[in-house]
């Protein structure tokens, strides 16, 4: 019994030496290397990175989660400095939690848009309260790269992705410095190596953007907030509608015209129309007294434009083209149609950039189907509404007796000469209207922006019994010189009006041109520079080295948006046929794979195949050994330069003796003496030629 | 149980490079030695891209798009990254130290790299048979924990690989595997080789056992001790404490200095540890281990001892390779 104990506690001492013993196996196979102050540089290295990845959504994130950001960054960072430990597992599911609830609460869910960033944003920073083993590491970066991808449902601006680019590079450091274990590289040395494998690569980067297949529209439905808040023109116009895009800078369309570009005071942009006057707001025609007659209109050949348009999205269902459009969608990755107003109308929202190809006329007939009843439409006014407007009619309407063309063109240029003789004036910053807008800015402000005027003279036009409409849209634009594109922008937002006359049609009648020709000849911008402004494009237009500038990033940011961002199956296919491909997709599935496959080989023969240090002095010892082995001297495979000097003997002839010492001497010289190392290639090459010209001839 | 370590891959492995013997000499880790798969991490980032790119595709994002193709396509450069940095690597074999049992033998490796570009984050790693209590779980191979090393360009390094020891005899350095995750951590590259090099694991000294069965010019106690005789052995310098009658005085009349005549039987009682004559309760291993603690203590007191076993007699002599002689006796006594 006794022994039996002793044996038991015999195994149970042997067994914690056994252990001991593996314990010291374990610590000899671990990095003998101080790691704190190193883990504490990855450490800020990735809270870096981590503060990349969230800066660019600061902005629409709800205050609240950019407090708590700021506060868990900034705990983790002081954890990190002082070198203090992290908050136990305990804290961190109620902080998950209360984070899932708060996003919950703002939002209502957790999967939309901004939700969903929300929560993953809060998601990343608290795991990365919870890094403990190199798998957290890896859980961070990943949760890293997909909210870099989040951001591009904001914006995929060229600044974005530089700023992604730098972000991607970063994190890539953070993983090699986590796999690096037993040295340290210098910081400078492990940005090489990033930088080495970003550009190889690039080339399998850009065949996979280019050739991997597109699917139009969206798989399953997208979050309702995925699109949100765009400046641009609205679906109906009251007073100060249009002047506050005059301070936005954003672009609305690109243009690229086929042929030469029309003058500016043609460069009408025909958008949404509007018939509706509730005595403040215009807007499209609600009800209807008869059918709209299809669109038709009588057109000018010689006056037809053809142009593409790339348009930024708006989240409204019209496109612009310029007045008049006839064909629109040419190339058919969008389906639009021109209604009988002459409006073009997509099948679907914009809710992403998208370029189509239209022909519209500068000169043309639109509305010769209008009848009598269908033209009651456009004569409505509303009851109650700007009375000394509609007194101040009847007294022209006196004046100018008759109810023909004559007399309704006569009535118009009265209408225009009343505002270019009593005192009108164009100002971006018109006093602001009370209930009777027409009559406060006909007689007692006269101060007013395109809207005033389009405003009161189609209320002007209908209470003189002349149907009337508000278009509006975009007059002008810019091309940039570098690369041919027409930018229309939110500050060149306009509109104007047509009237309606037997005959004619709709007659384009712009009363702004009347007291402000400046701005259709020349563009608003110019008017908003005239009148100290324009915010943000002062003076652009004047300065030299700054417009050229101006015109250069802004030709960069559009090639930007027509290669990348803009990229389609359409530009898929129209890229597989500029190389005579059947743009199928059987065609797209054989050129992606084969594609891919020889940039794959490309990469692995490349990587795969080590260098070689290759001796230069062997190869030249081999060669005349090569040379003297054919001549008949019986030298070995292994013979250096002393050995076939001894074998050579006298069995050479004696000036190819003579000469053969002298290269073996020089070999041996070489490679022995003790600046061998500093051989430099002339030489070596000097020697080759040598040993290639002899030809050892053996002694008589 | 990860796909690297997974029992079918470890045999394919085994069977495609036929290296389930020993390899001598340098063994080069061609491309057709080293193996590569995705690393647990390596798998994860996969699906995150997959996301990431179901994500582009519903949303339309191009630039989610290249940021996808981009991440991806750096991962697939780094897996040739990985390869790269262990591939046409040499490893050799390069020596090992005898040690007690329950001692940690070490193999040392020498692992040369020929090519103009360093190595980062080796781990070197023995592959040893499974535990009896875990071999329900199929696999037959377990890894130890590895060591790190990195390789400067056209340089070497050696690596210092540790195993416990439990019993004597000999102990083959077992498969080593090497293999690295450098630089993302998203490809596992590896190789094995198993280096010819075989340590010498002595019996462990048995301890607080009796002292040494000879006292000075004793005579047979019939504990395995046997006297011989005096003969003449040389002369060496004079040390305080030596008794007069050994001071070699015609030699001191020559020379400045005094010398001891020394004889074999008065330098030292010289023993002969006999295995057979020690008590007969003891085991095999438990006599062994008295022996081996008795050879160390001869060493230690710089006796002339030999050694008896069935067998094998190993005359009586000293000095550090007798003593290793002695002690791979013991440690090879009907191994």
């Amino acid at each position: 019994m006794a022994i039996a104990s002793t044996e038991r506690e015999t195994r149970r001492g042997w067994r914690a030496q056994w252990s001991a013993l593996w314990q010291r196996a374990a610590q000899l196979a671990q990095p003998q290397v101080s790691t704190a102050a190193r883990e504490r540089r990855d450490m800020l290295v990735l809270l870096a990175a981590v503060g990349l990845v969230v800066a660019p959504h600061i902005d629409h994130l709800p205050w609240w989660a950019n407090a708590v950001l700021a506060l868990l960054f900034g705990w983790r960072t002081w954890l990190t400095i002082t070198q203090r430990p992290l908050p136990g597992r305990g804290a961190m599911l109620p902080l998950l939690l209360s984070a899932g609830a708060a996003v919950y609460l703002e939002h209502g869910t957790l999967v939309g848009r901004d939700a969903g960033v929300t929560f993953l944003l809060l998601l990343m920073a608290l795991k990365l309260l919870e890094l403990r083993a190199r798998r957290d590491v890896f859980v961070v970066i990943f949760l890293a790269f997909f909210i870099l991808l989040t951001q591009f449902l904001y914006g995929q601006e060229l600044h974005i992705a530089a700023l992604t680019l730098g972000t991607v590079l970063l994190l890539f450091l953070v993983l090699v410095s986590v796999n690096l274990v037993e040295r340290d590289l210098a910081a400078g040395a492990k940005l090489r190596l990033v930088a080495l494998i970003l550009l190889k690569s690039l080339p399998l980067t850009a065949a996979l953007f280019v050739l991997f297949p597109r699917v139009e529209g969206p798989l399953w439905g997208l979050p309702g907030d995925s699109t949100a808040g765009s400046t641009g023109l609205s679906n109906s116009m009251s007073p100060g509608a249009i002047s506050r895009l005059l301070e936005s800078n954003e672009i609305a369309f690109r243009v690229r015209f086929d042929g030469a570009v029309p003058a500016n005071r043609r460069l009408y942009w025909r958008g949404p129309v509007f018939g509706d006057f509730n005595g403040r707001t215009w807007s499209p025609l609600a009800q209807r007294i008869a059918a709209p007659p299809p669109f038709a209109a009588q057109a000018d050949a010689s006056t037809a434009v053809d142009y593409t348009v790339t348009l930024e999205p708006h989240q409204r269902d019209w496109l612009f083209a310029l007045d008049l459009p006839a064909v629109v969608a040419r190339g058919g990755e969008v389906r639009a149609h021109v209604t009988s107003e002459g409006q073009v109308l997509s099948a679907q929202l914009v809710t992403q950039r998208i370029r189509y190809g239209a022909r519209s006329y500068t000169a043309y007939a639109l509305g010769l189907n209008e009848s009598a009843l269908t033209l009651r439409d456009w004569l409505e006014l509303p009851a109650g509404f700007n009375p000394r407007t509609l007194e101040f009619a009847q007294q022209l309407k006196q004046a100018t007796p008759g109810t023909g063309n004559a007399a309704r063109e006569q009535l118009i240029e009265t209408v225009l000469d009343h505002f270019r003789r009593n005192g009108y004036r164009y100002t971006l910053a018109p006093p602001r209207l009370g209930r009777h807008s027409v009559d406060e800015f006909l007689f007692d402000t006269r101060q007013g922006y395109c809207e005033h005027y389009a405003s009161a003279f189609v209320v002007l036009m209908r209470a003189l019994d002349v149907p009337a409409r508000v278009v509006t849209g975009y007059q002008g634009g810019e091309v940039n010189p570098v690369d041919g594109f027409m930018t229309v922008r939110q500050s060149d937002a306009h509109a104007w009006t047509e009237v309606w006359l037997a005959g004619r049609g709709w007659v384009r009648i712009d009363p702004t041109a009347v007291v402000a020709p400046l701005r259709i000849e020349r563009g608003a911008p110019e008017i908003a520079r005239q009148q100290g402004l324009a915010p943000l494009r002062i003076g652009a237009r004047t300065i030299g080295l700054l417009q050229r500038l101006r015109f250069n990033w802004e030709a960069v940011q559009n090639a930007w948006n027509q290669w990348v961002i803009s990229y389609s199956q359409e530009r898929q296919r129209a890229f597989l046929e500029s190389l005579g491909l059947d743009p199928d997709w059987r065609t797209l599935a054989w050129v992606f794979a084969s594609v891919v496959m020889a940039l794959l080989s490309a990469l692995a023969y490349f990587s795969l195949r080590h260098r070689v240090q290759r001796d230069p002095l062997a190869e030249l010892t081999a060669r005349l050994r090569e040379q003297l082995h054919r001549a008949g001297v019986p030298v070995t495979d292994y013979s250096g330069p002393r050995d076939m000097a001894q074998r050579l003997g006298s069995l050479l002839a004696r000036d190819s003796e003579a000469k053969a010492r002298e290269i073996l001497l020089a070999l041996e010289r070489w490679r022995y003496s003790r600046d061998s190392q500093h051989v430099s290639g002339a030489q070596v090459r000097a020697l080759r030629r040598t040993i290639a010209r002899f030809r050892p001839r053996l002694a008589d | 149980v990860s796909i690297t370590t997974h029992p079918l891959s470890v045999r394919i492995a085994g069977w495609i490079a036929g290296r389930n013997g020993v390899e001598h000499g340098d063994v080069l880790l061609d491309r057709r030695r080293v193996y590569i798969l995705p690393t647990r991490a390596g798998v994860m980032s996969g699906a995150a891209l997959i996301v990431m790119l179901i994500g582009s595709i519903n949303y339309s994002l191009q630039l989610g798009f290249l940021l996808t193709f981009l991440v991806a396509s750096m991962a697939v450069v780094g897996m040739y990254h990985t390869h790269r940095n262990l591939a046409r690597l040499l490893v050799r074999g390069h020596h090992v130290q005898p040690v007690f049992a329950g001692d940690l033998v070490e193999f040392e490796l020498v692992v040369t790299n020929p090519t103009p570009e360093a190595r980062y984050a080796l781990n070197f790693s023995f592959m040893v048979p499974m535990r009896r209590r875990q071999q329900g779980t199929r696999r037959r191979e377990r890894t130890l924990p590895g060591l790190w090393v990195d390789v400067a360009a056209s340089s070497n390094a050696t690596v210092r690989l540790g195993l416990p020891t439990r019993r004597r005899g000999k102990r083959a350095c077992p498969r080593v595997r090497i293999e690295t995750r450098f630089p993302f951590g998203l490809w596992n590259a590896w190789a094995y080789v198993t280096p010819a090099l075989t340590a010498i694991v002595y019996p462990q000294p048995e301890r607080d056992g009796p002292p040494l069965p000879a006292a000075l010019g004793g005579e047979d106690d019939g504990s395995g001790m046997a006297t011989s005789g005096d003969d003449f052995g040389g002369v060496r310098p004079y040390q305080a404490g030596d008794p007069q009658k050994m001071i070699a005085w015609r030699l001191a009349a020559r020379s400045d200095e005094l010398s001891v005549k020394l004889f074999e039987s008065n330098a030292a009682g010289e023993l002969v540890f006999d295995y057979l004559q020690l008590p007969s309760e003891l085991s095999v291993e438990q006599r062994l281990s008295r022996l081996t603690h008795w050879v160390l203590a001869a060493e230690a007191t710089q006796l002339r001892y030999g050694l008896s076993l069935p067998g094998t007699l190993i005359v009586p002599g000293s000095g550090r390779d007798h003593r290793e002689r002695c002690l791979t006796a013991l440690a090879l006594y009907r191994d």
